[in-house]
């Protein structure tokens, strides 16, 4: 009994009692946090002028990208025609020339630009293999066909020599084309799940994630094949286990609290990043994440957030800026009477990541996170989530994960 | 006053407590044969080849210098050659006198020389020949007990030359010690003073017990002269045939014709000698014919003969006391002007009373002057004369002693033999030391298809045109060699100091100076004289400039073509891949594209400094698979 409406990028607000089968505590006041949170989200901000000489990476379409370097190679031609040797112009991609606008969630390109030329003995070998990835590309958009990294090594062997020489080509093809990887039909493989109230289309295939049984649907590297059609969830959960997983699609968790599922199965993938990324951007859903309570745990969280330690030009399409922390915590540890036999020593390992994790900027300026770090690294003391078990099966989805999202008790 | 003889009064001492006698040379030299260079070793056979080889290509030269007119200064024009036959044959090998009746008689002389000739008459008259031959013969039946255990063989050695040839006269005189056509007077010659031959006759002599066959026939004489002797102790002849009218096949020059024993033949040494005198003799037609019956021609490469030597009294510079002395005793001058001034060139009858008037001043006490008799002179006149003399500035000796083979010349037939890309000879202008020129000629070739050397098979050494190919590391040349610094000029050195690797070094020392510096009669190796030290050291800098400006260009030029190959490799795949995008682009002019492949092939050649290799139209196989 499930009377779907349809959900656009509108603000529109309807009654969640609808979807309720459950009957425990449905008043509204239960997701007036989440609530709260998602329309501060909605609002969106105007994007401040570009200054000058900084071009902005955007995802591109098939077609576009096409076109795109048909016209590159065409003025290229247009030199050799001249008499010049052809050469290209790559902007830099290291951090010294990216700029991450997190306000508005923009990557920026900046001036900084390398010439690699086919006359120069330097430079040659670069310019051969730029321009047979973009051969390969330019066949795989025509195609509309995706191939992975290891198979564009696999197609000239003898040229790229070692799978990281044509992975760094790889790299350069973004920048250079101003888009980013996604948009070049270069994959990885995928590991991810979702399940929950989610209608896609998957390469023309419809797919509700409500009636995938407890499996879920398998996140597909192809993710240009999919399109988001409908949802009416309150908030995306990622979920840092495939355990825990389990345990919420058992019960069909989301029926009594409307949200999608998604995890990873542990580090999370690039295709899992990129589309818990468009799940939290499309449907401007809250986002949350439930990991163990370790400096492990709150890592993964902090890869789907912004991604590895250093800012590097991928990052931007594969993070969820706003993603909330919402447990395990090490407060909660406490909070929901977690025995101690069911807690476990941290190792100096653990300890070192958390010391790390503390120096960077993006956690250090968060005041709630540190100290919860903190915490954990002053107990001594971690705990997976399984360790909720310790007070009935049913007490992560029963009591746990609401409490917290009534009370908004996230970082 | 006057030179005060001082002899002992000869008083009547028994005979029976004098012991000195004056020895024989010819006595000392025939049991003494290893220090010309005759021993049971392999470089016998190369000392027969040379001694008559140089004998031979002294008589062709004198031969030709005979026949040019002289211009007034006395300097010889070169002879202008007719065009080098095409092709110089030897066809048929002869027969090996081990078959033939002995050499006995005029006529059995006259046939076999005959039989030698007849395969080059076409030329024999007509051309300058050198032709030598070397047989085996049976195998010696009784052996001395000193080289009775050694494998021995006896060998027939057989030389003629369309040299000048020799007169009856000189026939009787030729084969004794000391016996020599070059006269004391010094020149640039090949030989010298008559031990050559002499060496060689008591070496066959004393091995196998046979005579020696000569003939003759002088250039200005209708007939010519054989002989069959043996040279005694005594330095005289013992005859089997005293010199006979002969008829002899070539119109002048000498047949000799002797046997020897040594050990069995080997290739590398006599055949080498040969080789190597031919490359600066190219103005002869040489043959030799080796135990084995191989023939190797070489045959003449140029159409100039080389130019007469002048003759040069000594020069006063470097001339030593002794010399000096030694002159003063012998001369027949009348007048102090006169012995200074024809005694030296470059000495002037005014500048030999400048010498005289200085030295008059050196001894107040007892006066020089020019009309005094150098027999006169007092020891301390002597030395007073002398100081001045040589404290005086001379003009350098006047060159036309010395007939270096010249640079173009060099360059030519080292170019014609080896066929390299580098070949380069520099000739140092003359010079002197010990009161004789000489002028220093390098050359150096450089290919990398030569085989990589190192010592001996890098360095030619050369005296008067003249290979050597013994006591290498003991001659000056080689000292001056590896004295070089090589490595300065890209070149890899041994730790001998010559270079290695695919590189010929070429040097020759002209001129009458090396009569007085050879180490040794058997003349293999030159002292180490200042001046020729530093001449070579000089010839061979230059020639390494030389050298190393082509290395240099090569290196560069290899450089050049593998960053062409590489930059054109890659330039090939990128337009393969530019063709397969832009197919697909509607917006590509179609004979933009199809004209993409050849144009990066060219403008990619053009980046690289060279020529594009590919024809007009790329080939259609240059695919690169693209799935």
């Amino acid at each position: 009994m499930s009377a779907r409406s349809r959900r656009r990028n509108s603000s529109v607000n309807t009654t969640l009692e609808d979807h309720v089968t459950g009957s425990d505590s449905s008043s509204t006041d239960q997701f007036a946090a989440v609530q709260k949170l998602r329309s501060s989200l909605q609002s969106t901000q105007v994007s401040s002028k570009l200054p000058r000489g900084v071009k902005l990476v955007t995802e591109k379409d098939t077609e576009n990208l096409h076109a795109e370097i048909h016209s590159l190679l065409r003025s290229l031609v247009k030199e050799i025609g001249k008499g010049n040797p052809p050469s290209l112009e790559l902007p830099l991609r290291g951090s010294g020339n990216i700029i991450w606008d997190e306000e508005n969630d923009l990557l920026l390109l900046g001036e900084r630009t390398t010439v690699r030329s086919l006359g120069s003995l330097r430079t040659a070998k670069d310019v051969t293999r730029l321009i047979r990835v973009l051969e390969i590309v330019h066949e795989l958009l025509e195609k509309d066909i995706h191939a992975t990294k290891r198979e564009i090594f696999y197609n000239d062997v003898n040229l790229f020599e070692d799978q990281r020489q044509s992975d760094t080509t790889i790299d350069d093809i973004g920048p250079l084309l101003g888009t980013n990887r996604e948009s070049t039909h270069i994959v990885a493989s995928a590991k991810g799940t979702v399940l929950g109230r989610l209608v896609l289309e998957d390469s023309g295939d419809r797919i509700d994630c409500t009636r995938l049984g407890t499996g879920g649907w398998s996140i597909t590297p192809f993710l240009d094949r999919v399109e988001i059609v409908e949802s009416d969830a309150e908030f995306l959960l990622i979920v840092e286990k495939d355990a825990a997983m389990l345990r919420l699609s058992e019960v069909k968790w989301w029926n009594k609290y409307p949200c999608i599922l998604l995890t990873a199965k542990g580090s999370p993938d690039i295709a899992s990043r990129i589309f818990a990324r468009r799940l939290s951007k499309e449907l401007k859903l809250p986002a949350f994440t439930l990991v163990d309570a370790d400096p492990f745990g709150h890592y993964i969280h902090s890869v789907y957030l912004r991604g590895s330690k250093r800012l590097s030009y991928e990052s931007p399409f594969l993070a969820t800026p706003d993603l909330r922390l919402l447990g395990v915590l090490g407060r909660d540890l406490d909070k929901y009477n977690i025995p101690k036999e069911c807690r476990l020593r941290m190792s100096s390992e653990d300890i070192k990541r958390a010391k790390a994790m503390m120096n960077e900027p993006f956690v250090a300026q968060n005041s709630k996170w540190v100290a919860d770090i903190r915490l954990m690294v002053k107990r001594k003391e971690k705990a997976e989530i399984q360790a909720l078990s310790s007070h009935g099966f049913e007490f992560l989805a029963d009591t746990y994960l609401p409490t917290k999202l009534e009370t908004g008790d996230w970082i | 006053m006057g030179k005060s003889t001082s002899q002992a009064n000869p008083t009547k001492t028994p005979e029976k407590n004098s012991v000195i006698r004056r020895g024989e040379v010819a006595e000392f030299f025939r049991k003494r044969t290893q220090l010309v260079g005759f021993s049971m070793e392999m470089h016998k056979f190369t000392q027969y080849c040379a001694e008559f080889s140089d004998n031979a290509l002294d008589a062709i030269e004198a031969h030709y210098w005979k026949r040019t007119p002289k211009s007034k200064k006395q300097i010889s024009v070169p002879v202008v050659l007719p065009e080098p036959p095409e092709a110089v044959t030897y066809s048929e090998v002869p027969q090996s006198l081990k078959t033939i009746q002995r050499q006995n008689s005029p006529n059995s002389i006259s046939d076999r020389i005959r039989l030698l000739v007849n395969p080059i008459r076409s030329i024999i008259n007509i051309e300058p020949v050198l032709l030598m031959i070397m047989q085996e013969l049976e195998k010696p039946e009784i052996l001395p007990s000193d080289v009775a255990g050694r494998n021995l063989h006896m060998f027939s050695f057989e030389a003629i030359d369309t040299g000048i040839g020799m007169t009856l006269r000189d026939l009787r005189e030729y084969g004794l010690y000391l016996a020599s056509s070059k006269s004391i007077k010094l020149r640039q010659t090949r030989g010298s003073q008559g031990f050559g031959a002499s060496s060689a006759f008591s070496d066959a002599q004393n091995t196998t017990g046979r005579p020696i066959v000569v003939a003759s026939r002088h250039s200005a004489e209708r007939q010519g002269y054989a002989s069959i002797f043996f040279t005694t102790s005594k330095n005289k002849k013992d005859y089997l045939l005293k010199e006979t009218e002969t008829s002899i096949s070539f119109s002048h020059g000498t047949y000799i014709q002797l046997s020897f024993l040594n050990l069995p033949y080997r290739r590398g040494y006599a055949d080498e000698y040969v080789r190597q005198t031919s490359y600066l003799n190219a103005h002869v037609n040489i043959i030799f014919i080796d135990p084995y019956g191989d023939v190797y021609i070489y045959p003449r490469r140029v159409h100039e003969f080389v130019r007469e030597p002048g003759y040069a009294m000594p020069h006063p510079s470097s001339t030593s006391i002794g010399d000096f002395q030694d002159l003063i005793r012998n001369s027949t001058h009348t007048s102090l002007t006169d012995f200074l001034s024809r005694s030296y060139c470059r000495l002037s009858r005014r500048k030999a009373q400048q010498i005289i008037t200085k030295a008059a001043k050196r001894i107040q006490s007892d006066p020089i002057t020019s009309r005094l008799s150098p027999k006169q002179l007092s020891q301390a006149q002597i030395k007073a004369l002398y100081a001045s003399f040589i404290s005086e500035k001379y003009y350098a000796p006047p060159t036309e002693t010395v007939v270096p083979v010249g640079e173009e010349v060099i360059q030519r037939t080292l170019q014609e033999i080896f066929d390299a890309e580098f070949v380069e000879a520099v000739s140092r202008p003359p010079t002197s030391s010990k009161g004789l020129a000489f002028a220093v000629e390098v050359a150096a070739v450089y290919d990398s298809k030569l085989s990589n050397q190192s010592g001996v098979g890098v360095l030619y050494r050369f005296v008067n045109r003249t290979p050597k190919l013994r006591d290498n590391s003991d001659c000056a040349i080689w000292k001056a060699a590896s004295s070089v610094n090589w490595r300065n000029y890209r070149m890899d050195v041994a730790s001998n100091g010559l270079p290695t690797g695919s590189v010929r070094l070429f040097a020759n020392v002209v001129g009458p100076f090396v009569h007085l510096i050879f180490k040794a009669q058997s003349k293999q190796a030159l002292a180490e004289d200042d001046i020729l030290l530093r001449e070579l050291k000089l010839g061979f800098e230059e020639v390494g400039r030389k050298l190393r400006r082509h290395i240099v260009r090569v290196i560069a030029r290899r450089e050049q073509e593998r960053r062409a190959d590489v930059l054109l490799r890659y330039s090939r795949m990128v337009a393969q891949s530019l063709v397969n995008i832009q197919r697909t682009d509607s917006k590509m002019p179609k004979k933009q594209l199809e004209a993409l492949p050849e144009q990066l092939e060219q403008v990619i050649s053009r980046v690289a400094g060279i020529e594009s290799p590919l024809p007009a139209k790329m080939q259609e196989s240059e695919e690169v698979a693209v799935e």
